[in-house]
């Protein structure tokens, strides 16, 4: 695939860096992308492709290295700059104005006028057809642009992008909001647009997209670039995963499993369209159970569909073999669900409430009669759970955003102990904590399990899952496909079924160009 | 006990700005007007300065929810006025009526507060439009005529009378202040009321009714406006269609140069008795100096903008009002 035309280098990028509050975002750098070729970023969230792609679209300086285009060395200050030297971004939402039609929108900025304020419609119209049938692509130019289908948007968006100079295309995720159908013709374009020489940086969460379109791929973890792979046949997938994931410093892992009890959680049928469809998982007392898969595959929304948070779903939840109603987060408390979320600083804590007042806001009921706060019942609460989960903090009435994101962590999970919750449904609950405190937190779940109550882990990092679960199942573009068991599965096992059946779209692809 | 005294402390420290500045206008005001010390100036400006208190009570409960009362003026109007027409056309015994009053504005504050959390409607908008409203509705039942009030069942103690040496207004703030302060700290709701204010998600994450508070909520300040038209109307001897159209407006300007905070949240009664002082005395400092009442008129206006500008201060440090927020920028990894 990566042939005669892509030798010429058009971007190069040396020792960037770039910090944050509390996290280098990227890590000395480099990286290099060629005259018409299709290049992937991959790697988990916060491994660095974000922060990559709004240094190259000028959204913010880095604080140190150097960009190069075409051999001239470039400073982008504001996105602007970036434009102007032909870096176009294609958003994952598409920048268009809805109420206005396909000509229009592609022409936004470049508008043909017969002098200020008269626009040259004719010239408008010209110029949409013009740039449209160089990609190939035919479209009813009068159409408004809000009765387009979503991959029609997005050629629109990327037409208008065209328009004017184009070198290099960042494409952030854009077959996230498509269809199968609609995937296939997005790929058309993107080949058209590399024949014509333009440079396209993709990034997916989907590696079989790799295959069919990509000519390089480079792994990103940690702020850092791991390697860049030429993509051909000898290219394996688990390979891949196997870089993005890293192989960490073995974590410890304090759980043994403890004999299940009987089904405390049951879902049959559970189903919110377009996001997850038909869930059958069980849960019993004493057992961690781990869910996971990839980002957007209906993992997160399961979860907060168990918290009462998103209630349009159909199906049944069954608690201790009883059905539940889960419409609000008061009913799934009412049963004793307790969300540890993964946005912790927006759903978790109230960052400036005191640590004894985020400990006891779900239990106020619990603490004094008709509607008062018991201060000394409060306080003693708070001490205890404190005590217990060993929270680091000066005193009770500190404000909460003055701790660790460990200590904040362990704050949700102990008002949720306070609460004497049975079930806790946590999403990413070590995400963006440090090594000692993530031990810690599992030295509590497995606790927690042993004290018979019940954990479910939904996670995305896979070593986690593995050490700490009991049972895991893995979601997949929605639907349950695969479940396995702690002492039967094998790590290279819980990847392949996560990222699905990839090599076989590969061959696939293959032949069918071959 | 710790937790009382280190409250306490740092209520004082977030009031310390708003009591500086009250000195300030203060010394400020007896160096340009000896009367302005006067014992009968102070006990005026206390007595004026109650009305304020109890609106901005009001006020302060609906602001650190994160919302915003704007209806409070003419809803005081339109329950004067009814409380007038129970009075006069009606002949209802005082206790009946005053009950009636009380009653419409814990009515009118439900339809608030309805409105704004049980269809989350944008309360600026919502509040604004009842002030119009009700404003139209006052002026329609009296056709825009005062109802005097004048030796009508005693009605006139509740703005004019003493207890003692006390100003009954004053009272009346004082114990509304000791309550709400016990309802503010020591209340589930209370406590609700500043988590919702802070961060809504989590209060209603961890099953906290924030609805049917938040509704509670505008009621509480639909009753507090309405003990403040008694009291208004009570001390100008009649019931009067436009009796406090600036209500809201003082009691924002007053919330907010006391230290209370616009976006929801942070703040607490003893700032807005401060800041409610602060308004009052500044607006008699001027009627003593003889500004006029149009002048006075553009410095409530620029009391509640330098109020807001402070308090972006407050919140976010000076970078805020060069427009370059960096608490707010997000982190883009």
């Amino acid at each position: 695939m990566n042939t005669e035309m892509g030798n010429e280098s058009l971007l190069r990028v040396e020792g960037v860096s770039k910090a944050f509050p509390g996290v280098q975002a990227l890590d000395k750098v480099d990286f290099e992308i060629k005259r018409g070729e299709v290049h992937f970023l991959i790697g988990e969230n916060g491994a660095g492709k974000s922060t990559l792609i709004n240094i190259l679209s000028g959204k913010f300086p880095p604080d140190e290295g150097k960009i190069w285009l075409g051999g001239e060395q470039v400073l982008f200050a504001r996105p602007i700059d970036a434009q102007k030297a032909g870096i176009k971004t294609i958003h994952q939402e598409f920048m268009l104005l809805p109420n206005l039609d396909v000509a229009e929108n592609i022409t936004i900025g470049h508008r043909p006028m017969v002098m200020v304020p008269i626009v040259n419609w004719k010239e408008t119209y010209r110029i949409a057809e013009e740039i449209l049938g160089k990609l190939n692509v035919k479209l009813d130019l009068k159409r408004k642009v809000s009765t387009l289908l979503a991959s029609e948007k997005q050629i629109v968006d990327i037409a208008r992008a065209l328009l004017g100079e184009a070198k290099l295309l960042i494409m952030d995720e854009p077959t996230s909001a498509l269809s199968s159908g609609e995937i296939q013709n997005l790929f058309k374009l993107v080949k058209e647009l590399r024949r014509q020489g333009i440079a396209i940086i993709y990034i997916s969460h989907r590696l079989e997209e790799l295959s069919e379109i990509g000519d390089r791929v480079t792994v990103f973890r940690d702020g850092k670039k791991v390697s860049t792979h030429v993509v051909d046949k000898d290219l394996h997938t688990d390979f891949l995963v196997e870089e993005m994931v890293g192989t960490r410093i073995e974590e410890q892992y304090p759980h043994t499993p403890v004999t299940p009890k009987e089904v405390r959680l049951k879902t049959e049928g559970l189903c919110l369209p377009g996001t997850y469809n038909d869930i059958n998982i069980e849960a019993r007392r004493g057992e961690i159970v781990g869910i996971t898969g990839v980002i957007g595959s209906g993992m997160e929304p399961l979860a907060h569909s168990l918290a009462g948070i998103l209630n349009e779903r159909s199906g049944q939840v069954f608690i201790d073999g009883n059905p539940v109603k889960l419409k609000t987060p008061i009913d799934a408390i009412a049963n004793n669900i307790g969300l540890i979320p993964s946005d912790r600083r927006d759903m978790g804590v109230i960052v400036d409430f005191p640590v004894i007042q985020n400990i006891s806001l779900p239990l106020l009921e619990m603490l004094g009669k008709m509607g008062w706060i018991n201060m000394d019942s409060e306080e003693k609460v708070a001490q205890e759970y404190a005590k217990k989960l060993n929270i680091v903090t000066p005193n009770l009435y500190a404000a909460t955003k003055n701790l660790s994101g460990g200590n904040q962590q362990k704050i949700v999970i102990a008002k949720w102990l306070a609460k004497a919750a049975e079930i806790l449904v946590c999403i990413e609950p070590t995400r963006g904590i440090d090594v000692g405190a993530k031990t810690e937190i599992y030295a509590l779940f497995h606790q927690m399990v042993e004290d018979g109550k019940t954990v479910l882990l939904f996670s995305t990092d896979y070593s986690e899952v593995l050490g700490m679960c009991d049972r895991i199942y893995v979601i997949r573009d929605g639907e349950i496909v695969e479940e396995f068991k702690h002492d039967n599965v094998k790590r290279e096992q819980l990847i392949a079924a996560v990222f699905g059946e990839v090599k076989k779209s590969r061959s696939g692809a293959r032949e069918s160009e071959a | 006990m710790k937790l009382n005294t280190e409250a306490f402390k740092r209520r004082m420290q977030e009031s310390s700005a708003s009591l500086i500045l009250l000195g300030v206008i203060i010394v400020a005001m007896v160096f340009l007007d000896r009367r302005f010390f006067s014992a009968t100036n102070i006990i005026n400006i206390l007595r004026i300065g109650a009305i304020t208190v109890i609106a901005v009570y009001g006020q302060t409960l609906v602001l650190l929810t994160g919302q915003i009362d704007l209806s409070m003026g003419s809803m005081a109007s339109l329950v004067s006025v009814i409380i007038g027409i129970c009075l006069t056309w009606y002949n209802l015994p005082l206790a009946v009526s005053l009950i009636i009053g009380l009653i419409c504005g814990i009515l009118l504050g439900l339809v608030n507060g309805v409105l704004v959390f049980y269809f989350n409607l944008p309360s600026f908008i919502i509040t604004f439009g009842m002030l119009t409203s009700l404003s139209g509705l006052a002026r329609y039942l009296t056709t825009s005529t005062p109802i005097e009030l004048v030796g009508v069942c005693n009605f006139e103690i509740f703005g004019r009378g003493f207890i003692g040496p006390i100003p009954i207004p004053i009272i009346i703030a004082v114990a509304a202040f000791l309550i709400l302060r016990m309802i503010v700290l020591y209340t589930t709701y209370g406590r609700t009321l500043y988590a919702i204010g802070y961060n809504r998600n989590v209060a209603r994450l961890s099953g906290r009714k924030v609805v049917s508070i938040g509704i509670t909520t505008y009621a509480f300040a639909g009753l507090l406006t309405a003990i403040t038209a008694i009291i208004m109307s009570s001390r100008i001897y009649c019931a009067h269609p436009d009796l406090a159209s600036d209500l809201a407006f003082d009691a924002i300007a007053a919330a907010a140069i006391g230290g209370v905070s616009l976006q929801g949240g942070k703040g607490n009664l003893l700032q807005a008795t401060v800041g409610a002082l602060i308004v009052v005395a500044l607006l008699n400092g001027l009627t003593l100096l003889n500004v006029s009442t149009y002048m006075q008129m553009v410095t409530r206006g620029l009391i509640i903008i330098f109020a807001v500008m402070l308090n972006n201060v407050r919140t976010e440090g000076f970078t805020n009002l060069t427009g370059i927020s960096l608490r707010k920028q997000k982190v883009g990894v």
